[in-house]
C-alpha cells in the first residue's frame, strides 16, 4: 500500500504533455487501477473504465512487470558540500565521473550552497557519494 | 470538469457542505474530523468522486456478470484452485467496521488470486446456532429462529455493501435443517466408527445459563459468557473421541508451516503431550486409623503403593516429598478421620478449579502422616503431603516434589522446611559450589548427587532411571496428554439435535438415517424462571418409538455444542447445495484444504483443534480424500480494529439544557445522550412530600457515567466534549470495538458517508495486518484523500488525452517519463 502512495505521488509529479509522458502516465494510471483493485475494487473499476480498460479490472489479469524497466539500474548518490549533505541525485550505475560531477553541480540546492564560492575539488566515490570542497 | 455526479443520485454527497448548506444526516464524529473550515473546504473541493453512485453501480454489474462464482473443477481448465475463507460470522445483529477487517483481508487475497489466474472459492455463511438467540428469546420474547434469520438478512446486506467478491450461491446457515441434517448423519457415522461415546462425567455447570460448559469455555473459574462462577456436576455426556487423534494432531503441527508460530505453540500446549514415567511408591508407614481399615471396606487402596506421574525421573534422587491433589482418594480417606485435612480440602475447593487459578494461588499443603519408600533406596523414607497445586485431572493426581528442579516444589519445600538437594548441575557450573536456595534450576545439565545416574545427561538419565524402575517393578515409561475428549452435550434448545433415542429396553440407540433430519420443534417457550432446556419441557417432541423394539421411547434432548457446527462448514462450502450428502467427495477433495484461512486469534485453540479433529474423522469415515487431515493450509490471524472509548463524566444538569425528545426520553438538548430525572430518594427530600419530590425530580437530571458512542462525542477538542455541548467526556482506554463499550462505528452509516473503499483501505492501512489498527478520524481522512486523489489524477488525464490517449507502443522514453515507467514496473 505504501508503494501505491509512492506511485500516486510520482504520477502527480509528471506534468509533461509530450508523447512519452502521456504514455508513461497512462501506463502508470492503468497499472495503479489494477494494483489498488483488490483493496478498493469500486474505485478501481471506475478508473479502469475511464482509461478504456476492457471488461472488469476485477477479472483482468494481473499486470506483468517488464524486467528491463523494473530492474534498478540507477543509484542514488548523496552530495556533500564541505562535509554536509546538501542534496541527492539519481544517476545511472557506473556513470563516468565527469558526468556525475556535472549532474551534481547542476542540483538546485547544491548550486545555492556553492553560490559565491570556488569549487576546489570534487571527489566522486563511484556509485556511493559525491563530495564537493569549496570556499 | 466532467462530473460523475450527474443523473439520478438522491443523496447529496456529505462533503459538499459549504456554510449554510443543509447537512444530510451528518454524524457527529464525522463533523469532528472535518471540524475546521479550511479542512472542510479542501474536502469540498476534492469531492469529485461520488462513491454513493459509483459503488452500487459496480456491485450491480459484478452481480449481473456473476464474476464471483467459483468454477467447477471441470470448468477450471487448468487454473489452479485457491480456497480463501474468513471465519464465518455469528449473526449477532449488525456488523461494525471492526468486523469488516476480517472480511476485507480475505477479500483482498481472493481478488489478488483471481487476478493471478486462480479459480477462487470465496464463500460466506452463518454460524447461526448458539446462546445469544435464546437469551434474546427470553429477554424480548422473540423466537430464536426469527431473531437469527432477521439478523442474517441485515448482516448479509451489510457485507454486500463492502463489495466483497463472494460466491453467494453457496451461502448457508448452520441452523438450516438442510445443513444440520448432514451433521446428524455424520454424528451417526462417527458413532459407528467409535469416535462418539457416552460417559458419566464431572462437568462444568454454568448456574446462570443453565448449561454445561466445555473446559475451554471456563475462564478463571467463570463461565465464558455469563461470568458466573462455575459449579461441578456429574452428568451423562456425549463425547467426541478427540484423543484418538492426539498423536497425529500434535505431530502434524510441525507441517503447518504457514500458520503463525504463536498459534502452533498454543495448539501444542493445549494437546500437552508429556513423556515420562509412572512410579509406584511403596508405603513405609501410615497413621493408625488407616491401618485399622480393612480391605473389606473397600479402602484397601490406603495401603497400596501411591502412583505418581513425572516427566523428570532423572531427578528422582532429588526427591523431597510426595504431594497429592486435595481430591485424591487417599486425601479424602484421611479427611474422614482428620478434621484439619477435611478443612484443607474445603479451603482448596473455594480457590477455583482452573489451572490458572491454581497457578496464581499461594502454594499450601498439609502433612498426611504417611511415609513412603524411595524406589531406588528402600531405607529412604519420604513424607506424603496434600497440596493445592497438584491437579487431580493430570496424571494420577500425585507428584513427587524435587525442589531443586521445580519452582513450585521449591516454594513448597521452603515454606514447610522440607530438606532437599540439587541433582542437576547446569553446564559449566561447579559441583562444589552450585547451590539452590529460592530459585529452582529447571533446565538440562549433568546429573550429580544421584548414585548410578551421576554423570549422565538429563536425557540419558531419564532413560536409565526408567530402565531401573522397570527392573525393580517400581514403575514404567508412559505418556500423558493434557488433551481431553470433547464433551458435546448442551442442555439447550437452539442447537443441532443429537440423533439418539433412549429406550428403557434397548438403551441408547441411534436414530435411523432415513428419519433425519431430527428437526427442532418451533413451538417452544422460553421463560427466565423455568431453568433448563425447552426441548425437555416440550409436551410432545421428545416422545417417540424405539427404532429397535418399537416400544415407547424418548428422544435425546441435548443439542450439540455449536463448535461442532463450525468444525466442518468449510467442507460444506465446496458443495453447499448437496441434498443427499454433506458434500461430494470429489468436490471437497478438489477444494480442500482451505488455502488461506483468516480469523481472530481468539479461536486459535478450540475451533482450529476441533476442525482438525473433524477433518481426520471425516477422512476416516470415508467422506473425504484428505491424506494430511489438515483443513487449513495457511492461517492468518488478523489484528482487531480498536477505538478510543468515551465515558460521560457524572453531572447534574437542569433544564433548559435538558429536554424531552420525540420518543419522550430526557436527553441533553441537541444530543442523543440520555439523562435520568433525579428520583425523590436521590433528591433527598422528605419521602412523605411525594408531590413536591416528583415535581422537583424534573428540575434536576443526572448524567450517569455511561459509555458514549463516537458520534456523540466531539473528539477534536481535548478533553473531548459531548457533541454540541461543553460537557467534558473522559477518554477511556483504546479497546477492541465492542457493543458493550459503545466504541463502535456502524458500517452502514460509514459506507453511506465515505464509501466502502475508504473503509476497506483504512482498515488495512497504517498497521501490519496481524496487529491492531486504531480507528481515528485522521486515518479515515487519509484514506478519503487517497481515493479522491487517485480519481482526480485519472479524470484529469482522461479529460486531456481521452480514454485511449497516447500512443499504443511506448515511445522512446527519457528523463522523468522514463523514471515513472521504471517506478510503475518496479511497483508491480
Amino acid at each position: 500500500m505504501a508503494r501505491c502512495y509512492e506511485l500516486v505521488n510520482a504520477i502527480a509529479k509528471l506534468k509533461g504533455e509530450d508523447a512519452a509522458s502521456v504514455f508513461a502516465r497512462r501506463e502508470a494510471l492503468r497499472t495503479l487501477s489494477q494494483l489498488i483493485a483488490p483493496f478498493m475494487p469500486h474505485l478501481a473499476e471506475e478508473c479502469w473504465e475511464s482509461l478504456g480498460g476492457e471488461g472488469f479490472v476485477a477479472t483482468a489479469p494481473w499486470p506483468v512487470a517488464d524486467p528491463a524497466l523494473a530492474e534498478r539500474n540507477t543509484v542514488t548518490l548523496p552530495i556533500q558540500v564541505n562535509g554536509k549533505k546538501r542534496g541527492e541525485i539519481e544517476v545511472a550505475k557506473g556513470l563516468p565521473q565527469k558526468d556525475v560531477e556535472a549532474v551534481a553541480l547542476a542540483h538546485e540546492d547544491v548550486k545555492r550552497f556553492l553560490e559565491g564560492q570556488n569549487v576546489r575539488k570534487i571527489i566522486v566515490v563511484a556509485d556511493r557519494i559525491v563530495n564537493i570542497v569549496a570556499n | 470538469m466532467r462530473s460523475i455526479q450527474s443523473g439520478t443520485h438522491i443523496h447529496e454527497p456529505l462533503v459538499i457542505l459549504g456554510p449554510g448548506l443543509r447537512v444530510p444526516r451528518i454524524r457527529g464524529w464525522v463533523l469532528s474530523c472535518i471540524n475546521d473550515n479550511a479542512t472542510r473546504q479542501r474536502w469540498v473541493n476534492m469531492s469529485r468522486y461520488n462513491h454513493r453512485e459509483v459503488e452500487p453501480k459496480w456491485r450491480g454489474r459484478w452481480a449481473a456478470a456473476n464474476i464471483d462464482r467459483a468454477l467447477a473443477p471441470e470448468e477450471a481448465r487448468g487454473k489452479p484452485k485457491a480456497y480463501i475463507l474468513e471465519m464465518f460470522p455469528y449473526p449477532s445483529g449488525r456488523i461494525h467496521v471492526g468486523h469488516s477487517r476480517n472480511y476485507t483481508m480475505g477479500d483482498v487475497i481472493a481478488r489478488f488470486r483471481r487476478a493471478n489466474g486462480y479459480n477462487v472459492l470465496h464463500p460466506m455463511g452463518w454460524d447461526a446456532f448458539g446462546l445469544p438467540a435464546e437469551n434474546a428469546a427470553m429477554e424480548r420474547g422473540i423466537h430464536p429462529k426469527g431473531w437469527t434469520y432477521d439478523n442474517i438478512a441485515a448482516m448479509r446486506e451489510q457485507l454486500k455493501l463492502l463489495g466483497l467478491a463472494i460466491d453467494w450461491s453457496r451461502e448457508f446457515a448452520t441452523c438450516d435443517a438442510s445443513y444440520y441434517k448432514h451433521q446428524q448423519a455424520m454424528f451417526l457415522a462417527f458413532w459407528r466408527k467409535g469416535l462418539v461415546y457416552r460417559k458419566k462425567q464431572k462437568v462444568n455447570w454454568d448456574p446462570v445459563d443453565n448449561t454445561v460448559l466445555a473446559n475451554e469455555q471456563v475462564v478463571d473459574g467463570k463461565g465464558w459468557r455469563s461470568g458466573a462462577p462455575v459449579e461441578t456436576r456429574e452428568l451423562e455426556q456425549w463425547m467426541f473421541k478427540v484423543t484418538a487423534y492426539a498423536d497425529d494432531l500434535l505431530a502434524a503441527i510441525g507441517g503447518l508451516d504457514k500458520w503463525p508460530d504463536k498459534v502452533r505453540l498454543m495448539q501444542s500446549n493445549w494437546i500437552g503431550k508429556s513423556q515420562g514415567a509412572k512410579i509406584w511408591w511403596d508405603i513405609a508407614s501410615v497413621p493408625e486409623e488407616l491401618r485399622a481399615m480393612s480391605p473389606a471396606t473397600g479402602q484397601s487402596h490406603a495401603r497400596d503403593p501411591i502412583e505418581v506421574f513425572t516427566t523428570r525421573p532423572d531427578t528422582l534422587f532429588g526427591a523431597s516429598f510426595l504431594a497429592l491433589a486435595p481430591d485424591h482418594p487417599l486425601t479424602k480417606t484421611i479427611a474422614g478421620f482428620r478434621p484439619d485435612v477435611a478443612k484443607f480440602i474445603a479451603d482448596c475447593a473455594t480457590l477455583g478449579t482452573s489451572e490458572a487459578d491454581i497457578e496464581k494461588a499461594e502454594k499450601v499443603g498439609i502433612d498426611l502422616g504417611i511415609r513412603v519408600k524411595h524406589p531406588f533406596d528402600p531405607t529412604w523414607e519420604l513424607p506424603v503431603w496434600a497440596a493445592n497445586f497438584v491437579l487431580s485431572t493430570y496424571g494420577s493426581g500425585a507428584i513427587f516434589g524435587s525442589p531443586a528442579g521445580d519452582q513450585r516444589d521449591l516454594d513448597f519445600a521452603n515454606k514447610y522446611k522440607l530438606p532437599f538437594k540439587p541433582v542437576v548441575l547446569p553446564h559449566g557450573a561447579d559441583a562444589a559450589t552450585h547451590a539452590i536456595t529460592d530459585e529452582a534450576f529447571t533446565g538440562e545439565g549433568v546429573i550429580y548427587n544421584s548414585h548410578f545416574l551421576d554423570g549422565l545427561s538429563t536425557k540419558d538419565a531419564i532413560a536409565r532411571a526408567i530402565d531401573e524402575l522397570v527392573k525393580r517393578e517400581a514403575g514404567e515409561a508412559t505418556t500423558q496428554w493434557r488433551l481431553r475428549d470433547w464433551g458435546v452435550s448442551r442442555q439447550r434448545y437452539w442447537g443441532c439435535p443429537i440423533p439418539a433415542i433412549h429406550c428403557a429396553k434397548c438403551g441408547v440407540v441411534p436414530v435411523p438415517e432415513k428419519d433425519l433430519p431430527i428437526q427442532l420443534p418451533e413451538d417452544v417457550t422460553f421463560e427466565r424462571d423455568k431453568p433448563g432446556n425447552p426441548l425437555d419441557r416440550h409436551p410432545t417432541w421428545k416422545h417417540t418409538k424405539c427404532p429397535t423394539c418399537g416400544g415407547a421411547a424418548t428422544r435425546e434432548t441435548d443439542t450439540l455444542d455449536t463448535f461442532v457446527d463450525s468444525s466442518w462448514y468449510f467442507a460444506r462450502f465446496t458443495d453447499a447445495q448437496n441434498e443427499t450428502a454433506p458434500f461430494d467427495k470429489k468436490l471437497a477433495s478438489y477444494w480442500l484444504p482451505v488455502d488461506q484461512y483468516v480469523g481472530g486469534v481468539e479461536h486459535a485453540v478450540l475451533h482450529l483443534l476441533y476442525a482438525r479433529f473433524f477433518t481426520r474423522a471425516m477422512r476416516d469415515c470415508g467422506y473425504l480424500d484428505l491424506p494430511s487431515g489438515e483443513p487449513f493450509a495457511s492461517l492468518f490471524t488478523q489484528g482487531m480494529v480498536v477505538h478510543e472509548t468515551y465515558r460521560a463524566t457524572r453531572q447534574v444538569l437542569k433544564p433548559p439544557s435538558v429536554h424531552q425528545d420525540q420518543r419522550g426520553k430526557w436527553v441533553i438538548r441537541g444530543t442523543t445522550v440520555e439523562v435520568t430525572p433525579s428520583t425523590p430518594a436521590a433528591w433527598g427530600g422528605d419521602p412523605a412530600d411525594v408531590d413536591r419530590a416528583q415535581r422537583d425530580a424534573f428540575k434536576e437530571f443526572k448524567l450517569p457515567p455511561t459509555w458514549l458512542t463516537p458520534d456523540q462525542v466531539d473528539s477534536s477538542s481535548r478533553p473531548p466534549v459531548i457533541m454540541g455541548t461543553d460537557i467534558p467526556v473522559s477518554v477511556g482506554p483504546i479497546e477492541k470495538m465492542s457493543k458493550s463499550k459503545k466504541n463502535v462505528v456502524d458500517l452502514d452509516a460509514f459506507v453511506t458517508d465515505f464509501g466502502a473503499d475508504v473503509a476497506r483501505w483504512f482498515v488495512l492501512s497504517d498497521s501490519p495486518p496481524e496487529r491492531d489498527v486504531e480507528w481515528t478520524a485522521s486515518g479515515v481522512k487519509g484514506a478519503w484523500n487517497f481515493v479522491q486523489r487517485v480519481w482526480s489524477l485519472t479524470e484529469d488525464h482522461v479529460e486531456k488525452f481521452g480514454k485511449q490517449g497516447g500512443s499504443a507502443s511506448p515511445p522512446a522514453a527519457v528523463g522523468a517519463a522514463h523514471a515513472l515507467r521504471q517506478l510503475t514496473h518496479r511497483t508491480i
